[in-house]
C-alpha cells in the first residue's frame, strides 16, 4: 500500500509538471538572418582614400531591433613593429599609417531592413587584411553576425 | 601474495532475516580468537584480523538464534540472523560496498566499483560516468571532457576526491576535470542538494571518487591495462602496485596515454559563414597527451588508519584552430603533422597532496575524521602571439602564452561521529578553504584572487521503526573575496586613438575588472526518509538546500570571453546561487530483476546567468554586450533503470533519463541542458565454456538521444540520434592472477551527430564517427 501510495505521488509530480510545461508560452529563440550583398567575393578590394560600399538584408520572423558595422584589422599584430610608408609622391614625407578601425550601430524595426552605408577609407589606412563584420539583433535578443574578409590598398 | 601473516579488514552488516532491518549490538566475532567487534547504530561492524583465508564468524543477539557462518569475502559482507523462534539457518549473501552505502543513507546514490570502473574503457571519467542515466560529459574534443549531473555541470557539482574537493578552473567550458580515471577505485555518484555534507558547489550533486579511504586487498598485488583506438591512434597504458601489510600499506600508479588528430564523418564546417574544409576529414590539430601520477601510503593500528596521498594530472590538449576568434582558411590548412600538439592548445598541470585520518572508536560512541588536502592547478593556455592593439607587443619571454592560471588551495575538514545510543548518530564537522590565484600571459581572462570559505554542520539520524530511517541537518557556511583590479592600458590607447569616445567610456571597458572585497553568507540544510521493506522495496525521499558561491568571472568580468567569443560583464552584487531540491526514488530487486526510479524537482531563488543585453560592445569583433544576472529557475525531471538477469547467460538493462530546465524571470529554458536519452544494453554469456577457460559476453548498446529544441537565446539546437556500440569481452579469473580482454566498435553506423553539450557544438564540429577500440588488462 504504502509502496502504491509513493509511486503514484512520483507519477503525479511528473505529470504535474510537464502540464506546467505545455503552459508556458513559447518564447523566441529565431536569429534573425544576415545577407551581406556588397561587398562580395569578388568585390572586396577597398582603395585607400575610398569607399566601402555595404549593403546588407537583415531579416527577422518577430521584430528586428539593432544593427551594428564593425571594420577591424584581420593582422594579428605581427605587423606593428613597423610602419609602412607610403607609394609615390607621398615616400618622401614622414607618413604614418594608422590601423583603420569602425564601428557605427542602427536602431531598426520591422521584419526585414535592408541596411546600405558608405564607410569612408582615409587615405592614411594602414593596408592589410580587415573584417567587416555586419551583426544584428531582434527585440528578444537573439544576434547572429557574419564576418566579411576584406583588403584595404593603395590601388593607385 | 604468499602466506605472510596480514592483517585484514573484516567489515560488514547484520540484518534481521525476516524484515531486513540492520541489526545494532551484535557481537560478531572470529571463532576460537578474540578478534571482533558490535555492530554499531547502521548494523555496521569491522574489526581487523590475522587469519588467513576462510575464517568462522559467530553471530549473537538477544532475542534471536545465534549463528556461525563461513566467510571468504574481501569485499563487505551482508549477514543474516534468524529471530528466535524461527528456523535456524544464517544465509550468508555477499554484498557490495555500493549495496551498504544505499542502505546506510537516505540521500540517492549509486556506485561504481573498480570492476565497474575499468570495463568501462572510455577516453575520460566523465564519459565513462554516462553509462549512468542523469550522467553526462561536457566535452572539448574527444579526450577532454568534465562531468555533468542533470544538466548541473562546471561548478554545480563538487567533484571530492578521498574528501577534499577538487579545485580547478572548473568554471570554464573548455576545461577539462584533472583526474585519472584509473586512479579511481570506486566512485559515489550523489544526485540532489548535498552542501550539507560537502559545502558550496554540491548543488546538482557530488562525485565522490575514492571515498571513505578504500584500501587494497591484502598481500602484494599488481593491475596493468593498455588501450588502442582506431580513430586517431589513440593508445594508453596504465600500471598499478599495491601493497598491505600488517599494519601498513602502499599503493602506485603511472597512467600514459595519447591521440594524435582524430577525424570526424564530415568534409566541411560551416561556421560564421566561413566554410572550413577538413583534409581528409581530420579535425586539425586535436591531439591530446595525457600523464598521470600518484602515490599513497598508509598505516592502520589501533591509533587509527592514516593514509597520504601525492598526485599529479598533466594533460595537453590541442584546440581545433578556429575555434577561437574569427575563422579563417589558411589557420585551418593542414601542418603535415598529425601526431603533434601545435598551438592553440591548453596545458594543465594538477598537483595534490591528501591526508586522510579515522580515528578508532572512543569510548564506543565516538569516531573521528581529519582531511586536509593541497591542490595547485597550474594551467597554460598557447596561441601564436595576436592583439587588436597596435600599442600590444610580444612579450621577450613566452610569446606565445595567451593565458597563465595559477590556483593554490589549501583544504580542511574536521568530522566527529557521536552515537548517543544503539538508534541514533549525531554528526558535527567543520570545513575551511583557503584558495589564491595569480594570472600571467599576453591576454587576459581571469584576475588575481584571493578566496576564503568556510562551514560548519551538524547532523542526525535515526531509526525510527523496524523500517523507516530519517536524517537531517543544518549547514552554515561563509566565503570572502578578494578580487585585484586589472586595467588595460592598450585598449585604453586603442580607445583613445579612435577619437569618439569620452573618458567615462574608456574608462568603462579599460577597467577589465573592478578591485572587490566581499563576504557571502549562506544556509545550507536536508531532510531525508529511507524506508525498506522486506520483499525488496525500498524508497528514498531527500529534500534539501544548497548554495554554489559565484565564480570571480561572474562577479567581475569585464571584456571578450575568448572561447565563447562574446563581451561578457560580472556583476558585483551577486550572491551565492541558492536552490531547493527533491530527490525521491523507489527501488525493487528480486530474482533477478532490478528497477529504479528516481525523479526530482528543484526551485532555485537565485540562478546565476548570462542576460544579452541588447547594446553593443565597441571592442573589436564583439557583438551585444551580456551580463550576468540572477534569476528564479526551475528544473525538474528524473531517471528510470530496469535490469534483468535470466536463464543465467542473459542480461538486458534499458534506462532513460529525463531533464526539463527553465529560467523562470526570462521565460527561456537554461543553456546546455542535455536532451532525454535512452540507453540499453543486451548482454549475452557465452554457453559451453568451462568456468576454468574463463567467460566471454557478446554486448549490444543501442541508445536514443532526442534532440534538443528547447534552448536558451543565442545558443543552437541540436537534431536527435541514435547510436549503436558493441563489444566482445573475454575474462579469465584463476588464482592469483586475472586477464581481461575487450573490443568495441563504437558508432557502429558512423552516424554523424552533434553533441549538445560540445564545446564545439557553436562551431557544428560534429562528434567522432565508428572507432575501434582493443585493451588488455592483467591482474595478479
Amino acid at each position: 500500500m504504502k509502496r502504491q501510495v509513493v509511486m503514484l505521488a512520483a507519477s503525479a509530480m511528473l505529470l504535474a509538471s510537464g502540464l506546467v510545461v505545455s503552459g508556458c508560452k513559447k518564447q523566441d529563440t529565431q536569429k534573425p538572418t544576415i545577407e551581406v550583398i556588397t561587398p562580395n567575393e569578388k568585390d572586396h578590394d577597398v582603395m585607400l582614400g575610398g569607399k566601402l560600399k555595404v549593403k546588407a538584408l537583415l531579416k527577422d520572423d518577430q521584430e528586428l531591433s539593432s544593427a551594428k558595422l564593425n571594420v577591424h584589422s584581420a593582422a594579428d599584430g605581427h605587423g606593428h613593429e613597423g610602419h609602412h610608408h607610403g607609394h609615390g609622391s607621398l615616400k618622401t614625407r614622414a607618413h604614418e599609417h594608422k590601423e583603420f578601425a569602425f564601428d557605427k550601430s542602427f536602431d531598426i524595426n520591422g521584419k526585414t531592413y535592408t541596411l546600405e552605408y558608405e564607410i569612408e577609407i582615409p587615405g592614411d589606412a594602414l593596408e592589410g587584411p580587415y573584417h567587416l563584420g555586419v551583426f544584428c539583433t531582434d527585440k528578444a535578443g537573439n544576434e547572429e553576425k557574419v564576418f566579411v574578409d576584406i583588403h584595404i590598398e593603395n590601388l593607385m | 601474495m604468499g602466506n605472510v601473516k596480514a592483517q585484514r579488514q573484516v567489515r560488514g552488516v547484520v540484518r534481521d532475516a525476516v524484515t531486513l532491518e540492520l541489526l545494532p549490538d551484535v557481537a560478531v566475532q572470529v571463532v576460537g580468537k578474540g578478534e571482533g567487534g558490535y555492530t554499531d547504530a547502521h548494523g555496521y561492524f569491522s574489526f581487523s584480523t590475522v587469519e588467513v583465508g576462510a575464517i568462522r564468524l559467530r553471530l549473537s543477539l538477544m532475542g534471536y538464534e545465534s549463528s556461525d557462518v563461513e566467510v571468504d569475502a574481501r569485499d563487505a559482507l551482508d549477514l543474516h540472523l534468524h529471530p528466535v523462534n524461527q528456523e535456524v539457518e544464517a544465509v550468508r549473501i555477499t554484498a557490495s560496498y555500493g549495496d551498504l552505502q544505499r542502505h546506510s543513507q537516505a540521500a540517492v546514490v549509486r556506485t561504481l566499483g573498480v570492476e565497474e570502473m575499468k570495463s568501462l574503457s572510455m577516453p575520460s571519467f566523465a564519459q565513462g560516468l554516462e553509462v549512468v542515466p542523469g550522467m553526462h560529459a561536457v566535452s572539448i574534443g574527444r579526450t577532454a571532457s568534465k562531468p555533468m549531473i542533470r544538466g548541473m555541470g562546471l561548478n554545480r557539482i563538487a567533484v571530492v576526491d578521498r574528501g577534499i574537493k577538487q579545485e580547478g578552473q572548473q568554471w570554464g567550458m573548455d576545461h577539462a576535470l584533472e583526474i585519472d580515471q584509473n586512479a579511481v577505485r570506486r566512485v559515489n555518484i550523489y544526485k540532489g542538494a548535498m552542501s550539507l555534507r560537502y559545502g558550496g558547489d554540491a548543488m546538482g550533486g557530488v562525485l565522490a571518487v575514492n571515498e571513505h579511504s578504500p584500501l587494497p586487498e591484502y598481500g602484494l598485488h599488481a593491475d596493468g591495462l593498455t588501450w588502442v583506438e582506431s580513430n586517431g591512434w589513440l593508445t594508453g597504458g596504465t600500471l598499478g602496485l599495491s601493497w598491505m601489510g600488517k599494519s601498513f600499506f602502499a599503493e602506485a600508479r603511472g597512467t600514459y596515454s595519447y591521440s594524435g588528430d582524430y577525424k570526424v564523418p564530415t568534409d566541411t564546417i560551416n561556421y560564421l559563414s566561413y566554410l572550413l574544409p577538413l583534409y581528409n576529414r581530420y579535425l586539425k590539430n586535436t591531439a591530446t597527451r595525457e600523464a598521470a601520477g600518484a602515490v599513497t601510503l598508509g598505516s592502520f593500528t589501533s591509533l587509527g588508519t592514516l593514509s597520504v596521498t601525492a598526485s599529479l594530472v598533466s594533460q595537453r590538449t590541442g584546440f581545433f584552430p578556429g575555434s577561437h576568434g574569427i575563422p579563417s582558411i589558411a589557420r585551418v590548412q593542414p601542418d603535415g603533422n598529425r601526431r603533434d600538439i601545435a598551438m592553440p592548445r591548453a596545458e594543465s598541470n594538477h598537483w595534490k597532496g591528501i591526508l586522510n585520518y579515522v580515528s578508532p572508536h572512543v569510548d564506543a560512541c565516538w569516531k573521528f575524521y581529519v582531511d586536509l588536502g593541497y591542490q595547485r592547478n597550474l594551467r597554460a593556455e598557447y596561441s601564436p602571439f595576436h592583439t587588436h592593439y597596435s600599442n600590444q607587443h610580444a612579450p621577450t619571454v613566452d610569446a606565445d602564452l595567451e593565458l597563465a592560471f595559477d590556483l593554490t588551495t589549501a583544504s580542511g575538514q574536521f568530522h566527529a561521529e557521536w552515537t548517543p545510543c544503539a538508534v541514533v548518530q549525531l554528526d558535527f564537522g567543520l570545513s575551511g578553504q583557503w584558495q589564491r590565484h595569480t594570472h600571467g600571459g599576453y591576454g587576459f581572462l581571469l584576475p588575481s584572487f584571493r578566496r576564503a570559505a568556510g562551514g560548519v554542520f551538524a547532523m542526525g539520524s535515526g531509526r525510527v521503526s523496524s523500517c523507516w530511517r530519517l536524517e537531517g541537518g543544518v549547514r552554515f557556511d561563509v566565503g570572502y573575496f578578494s578580487i585585484d583590479g586589472s586595467y588595460d592600458v592598450y585598449l585604453e590607447d586603442y580607445l583613445a586613438g579612435r577619437n569618439i569616445f569620452d573618458r567615462k567610456e574608456i574608462d568603462f571597458y579599460a577597467q577589465r575588472v573592478n578591485s572587490l572585497n566581499k563576504y557571502i553568507y549562506d544556509l545550507s540544510w536536508n531532510l531525508g526518509a529511507y524506508y525498506h521493506a522486506p520483499a525488496g522495496h525500498s524508497v528514498k525521499l531527500y529534500l534539501g538546500q544548497s548554495f554554489r558561491l559565484p565564480s570571480v568571472s561572474e562577479l567581475s568580468s569585464n571584456g571578450m570571453h575568448h572561447g565563447a567569443f562574446r563581451h561578457e560583464q560580472g556583476h558585483p552584487a551577486l550572491k551565492s546561487e541558492k536552490g531547493v531540491q527533491f530527490d525521491g526514488e523507489y527501488r525493487y530487486g528480486a530474482d533477478g530483476l532490478e528497477v529504479a526510479i528516481s525523479p526530482f524537482a528543484s526551485y532555485y531563488f537565485s540562478y546565476i546567468y548570462l542576460e544579452p543585453t541588447g547594446k553593443w560592445s565597441v571592442l573589436p569583433h564583439a557583438g551585444q554586450r551580456y551580463q550576468y544576472r540572477a534569476a528564479r529557475a526551475a528544473m525538474w525531471g528524473g531517471e528510470a533503470e530496469v535490469g534483468w538477469h535470466f536463464l543465467d547467460h542473459y542480461r538486458l538493462m534499458a534506462n532513460a533519463a529525463l531533464l526539463w530546465q527553465r529560467n523562470l524571470t526570462d521565460g527561456y529554458p537554461l543553456p546546455f541542458c542535455p536532451p532525454v536519452k535512452l540507453q540499453a544494453e543486451g548482454e549475452y554469456r557465452v554457453h559451453g565454456i568451462p568456468e576454468r577457460c574463463g567467460t566471454l559476453s557478446l554486448t549490444v548498446l543501442p541508445s536514443y538521444t532526442f534532440a534538443q529544441r528547447d534552448v536558451a537565446r543565442n545558443e543552437t539546437p541540436t537534431e536527435g540520434y541514435a547510436l549503436l556500440d558493441v563489444s566482445v569481452r573475454y575474462a579469465v579469473q584463476r588464482r592469483g592472477w586475472g586477464v581481461t580482454l575487450t573490443t568495441v566498435c563504437s558508432n557502429v553506423f558512423n552516424k554523424k551527430y552533434f553533441n549538445h553539450l560540445s564545446f564545439y557544438r557553436t562551431l557544428n564540429i560534429p562528434e567522432v564517427g565508428r572507432s575501434f577500440r582493443a585493451s588488455v588488462g592483467i591482474t595478479i
